[in-house]
């Protein structure tokens, strides 16, 4: 009987896998309702995914279990920030979309619309689910528009929202759902067969694609799109990490790299290896893919062979994503852990013969400390919103990019991550690498958070240009415009001005608060060929381990940044101030519990070791001298 | 006018056989092989061996691993052939017997007294070696037996080391005890030199052969 070869059965069932095709195929027509379950193709009304999926799939369980959904309404806050109201999108004031809910102009703090509004991030459902319903379609369709999603969402027509994401489907070379110029949207008859529904297949279903979940998490490129950098906000992982999850060549991407020639390695291994999101977070109760969590999972027990049965999964799938324990993300943390990890596919041992301790490496730290030698893209290193530019946007500075952001030909040069201690597994640290993500921004006093993006536009800014006063004391050049260099507030006369002007716009007690954010990187993984077998790296004089990463180009005036609180990751070290005004932080490994041989050599040791050698050394000399002494005059008397 | 030492033309007699020179020399190159890549290996970039730090790693431990099976072999063979007694403190004139060789190191060697101890075929070391092999034998080795132990060991006793300390602590102790052992190397080979010529110690290890030694203790 002929048999396949490991990688020829491999491939095949990743194409029977793989989201769009074969389980499009096998996926019934899809019936497109609207809310009051009327065929959309007859009412011409929104498209409803609750009523539409609801057939098959229990929605209201779906919108009720999965986080994505909950945004971190329902969970305690736990040791956030004193502003925050919870641990998720919801409640945790973020540092790049910066507004909170009750911020955005004329905005009622309870009334939840203008953060379903402004934040397309969130996939609807949870504590917006009365204006934003759950859009299936952002995540399950391939060709999914978010864009249009997002632009009509913010245009405030929530209930077009996942009309608008089906607009990015094209059947027979027309879009599912075209703009109507009102806001809404009208669909192509011909898409439709005579009961409503579209073909499963030609609207593009299945599990989320790669490119579907870095809307979010970070850029997926599609496999022959050429990788190209920019700053995006919402791809969180490439924004803050600079992770880009390619199966590109780095070599053949469109960016300014330097060295890119030698770079002759996809973006991420497992990318280029088929390896998707889903892979690695699937939804907790998928029978392909179920793994009970370590921690509820008793210890006799590798695996418990009751997976859960295919009906009850496609009936109601848990949309609670296996995960890890993150650095950046504070929601489901029940969850931490579900996920499987490195080890739990790879076999390490084999890989790591010619490794020395390989064992006390891998207790030591994470695979990603060696795997994901560094940020191939631009990373932010800080977010200053303590004076906005003339545009009423932050200032960004991003690790390893010199030049401006939105210049293609700007010089990206790849920096090496650094690696702080991570709570994982049954509390268990390792190291981990991370990028440190600084933000500056001005609070209001007793605790009552960031000033509001709209206070913060009335005070700095008037017209086209920066208000007169902050001109006046910070323009150093006198050209009548702030410049990207003008913009930090590196003396205390420059805080007061921008303080003084805060005051007048009625924030009470304003003052700059500095927080660093790790980040933790575990995607744009290096091929295990690329690996260099350099000890020397971490085990010499300079250690990888101990490299000081610039936390802050400068710091404002009297401002001092503190640990984000409710992460994972501990602060090794002290912060210090370089004599340019950058703020550093060096690692400190004896603070994470670890001991690099051929690095760390406490002073005391040698200093022990020095005292009992040259105490013998002393005694040796003065001994043999004077016996050397002594014969030598017994020689001379002898001659005598 | 020097007077010749009395046991400088004594008889000649092996004190130590081929067995136990090899088993000197043989722990004595090993030790100096851990020093040498214990040294290596916690100033890499001093030694330039960052490049070929699992070699490195490899050798040193190899050596360990030779030296506790040159370790246990030689008690057994000392237990058993009944030379253990050599490295054996006996109460009855402990302190009149280091007084004397302190006050002989201290001062009769400046004045070419004549050495209180004689080596025998049945007691070769006098009370000082014997004071100070004790130490090494039941201070030095087995700290940096057990300490080495541990931090090979230390994925797999993961409990025992962090009780102790963790390698934070326990690295830093086997410098300490490596320094120190270090230090005993080099009082060992001067005292080599404190015969009477600065060589005879040294060649009677190579031979086996002492002049002047006597056949039984007196």
């Amino acid at each position: 009987m002929a048999t396949l070869r490991p990688y020829r059965a491999a491939l095949i069932a990743t194409l029977i896998a793989a989201p769009g095709l074969a389980g499009a195929d096998l996926h019934p027509p899809v019936p497109l309702l609207d809310a009051s379950g009327q065929p959309v193709s007859q009412s011409g009304a929104p498209v409803s995914p609750m009523r539409s999926c609801d057939g098959c799939h229990d929605t209201g369980y779906i919108a009720q279990t999965g986080f994505h959904f909950d945004a971190g309404a329902r969970e305690a806050k736990g040791e956030g920030r004193p502003w925050d109201t919870g641990p998720g999108l919801l409640g945790r004031w973020d540092p790049i979309a910066y507004d909170r809910p009750g911020d955005l102009a004329g905005d009622d703090p309870a009334d939840l619309t203008g953060w379903a509004r402004q934040t397309p991030r969130h996939v609807g459902g949870g504590p917006v689910a009365e204006v934003k319903e759950p859009d299936c379609f952002l995540c399950h369709v391939a060709s999914g528009d978010g864009e249009a999603r997002a632009a009509t969402l913010a245009a405030g027509h929530l209930a077009w929202g996942p009309t608008a994401t089906l607009s990015g489907v094209i059947i027979n070379g027309r879009p599912l759902a075209s703009p109507d110029g009102q806001g809404g949207f009208t669909y192509d008859p011909a898409a439709f067969d005579g009961e409503g529904r579209v073909e499963a297949a030609r609207l593009g279903l299945g599990d989320p694609t790669n490119q579907r979940c870095g809307q979010c998490h970070g850029q997926a490129p599609r496999f022959r799109a050429p990788v190209r950098w920019r700053p995006d906000d919402e791809a969180r992982a490439t924004e803050l990490a600079g992770e880009i999850f390619s199966a590109q060549r780095i070599s053949a991407s469109r960016l300014n790299l330097a060295g890119k020639a030698a770079l002759d390695r996809p973006w991420d291994v497992h990318v280029e290896r088929m390896v998707g999101c889903t892979d690695c977070h699937p939804a907790a109760n998928n029978p392909a893919a179920w793994r009970e969590a370590d921690g509820s999972r008793p210890g006799h027990l590798r695996a418990d062979a009751r997976a859960p049965a295919l009906a009850a999964f496609l009936k109601r799938p848990d949309h609670n994503l296996q995960k890890g324990h993150s650095a950046l993300y504070t929601v489901a943390d029940a969850l931490d852990g579900t996920q499987r990890r490195c080890e739990g596919c790879h076999d390490a041992a084999p890989a790591h013969a010619w490794l020395p301790y390989a064992e006390r490496h891998f207790q030591a730290m994470l695979c990603e400390s060696c795997h994901v030698p560094a940020m191939m893209a631009p990373a932010r290193q800080q977010t200053d919103w303590t004076v906005l530019t003339a545009s009423g946007e932050p200032s960004v500075i991003y690790r390893g990019l010199t030049g401006a952001p939105d210049d293609p030909g700007a010089l990206i040069e790849p920096t090496a991550p650094i690696l702080l201690p991570r709570r994982g597994a049954g509390g268990v640290e390792k190291l981990a690498p991370h990028n440190l993500h600084t933000v500056w921004v001005w609070v209001q006093g007793g605790d009552r958070g960031p000033v509001p993006r709209r206070d913060l536009e009335a005070a700095m800014l008037r017209g086209e240009g920066h208000h007169p006063d902050l001109v006046a004391a910070l323009d150093a050049d006198g050209d009548g415009a702030l410049s990207a260099a003008e913009l930090p507030l590196d003396t205390p006369a420059k805080v007061e001005v921008v303080a003084a002007r805060l005051r007048a716009v009625g924030v009470a007690d304003p003052r700059i608060y500095g927080e660093i954010q790790p980040v933790g990187l575990h995607h744009a993984v290096a091929p295990n060929t690329t690996m260099p077998r350099d000890c020397g790296r971490c085990h010499g004089a300079t250690s990888a381990l101990t490299a000081p990463m610039v936390v802050s180009a400068y710091v404002p005036a009297g401002a001092e940044a503190t640990w984000a609180p409710n992460t994972r990751t501990r602060q090794i070290g002290a912060l210090r101030a370089e004599p340019g005004g950058a703020l550093t932080l060096r690692p400190d490994t004896a603070e994470a519990g670890v001991y690099v041989m051929g690095h760390d050599r406490p002073a005391w040791a040698d200093l022990l070791g020095l005292l009992a050698l040259g105490g013998v050394l002393l005694g040796v000399i003065v001994h043999g001298g004077l016996r050397l002494r002594v014969a030598r005059a017994k020689s001379r008397g002898g001659h005598r | 006018m020097n007077t010749p030492h009395p046991n400088a033309e004594g008889q000649i007699t092996v004190l130590y056989t081929a067995h136990e020179r090899f088993w000197h020399w043989a722990q004595a190159a090993l030790i100096f092989g851990l020093l040498l890549t214990g040294a290596a290996l916690r100033y890499p970039s001093a030694f330039g061996v960052e490049a070929a730090l699992p070699t490195a790693v490899l050798v040193h431990n190899v050596l360990a691993g030779l030296l506790l099976v040159h370790a246990a072999l030689g008690l057994f063979y000392f237990v058993t052939t009944g030379n253990i007694r050599h490295y054996v403190l006996r109460r009855e004139g402990l302190r009149e017997g280091l007084v004397k060789q302190v006050v002989y190191y201290g001062y009769g060697i400046f004045r070419g007294c004549v050495h209180p101890f004689t080596p025998t075929r049945r007691a070769r070391l006098n009370l000082l070696q014997r004071l100070s092999y004790l130490a090494l034998l039941n201070v030095l080795l087995p700290a940096q037996i057990i300490t080495g132990l541990l931090i090979y060991f230390a994925s797999d006793v993961p409990e025992i080391v962090a009780a102790l300390g963790g390698l934070p602590v326990l690295m830093p102790l086997h410098a300490v005890v490596a320094w120190s052992l270090l230090a005993f190397v080099v009082m060992h080979v001067y005292l080599t030199t404190t015969g009477h010529t600065p060589t005879e110690h040294l060649r009677t290890i190579i031979t086996g052969e002492a002049h002047g030694a006597e056949e039984e203790a007196p």
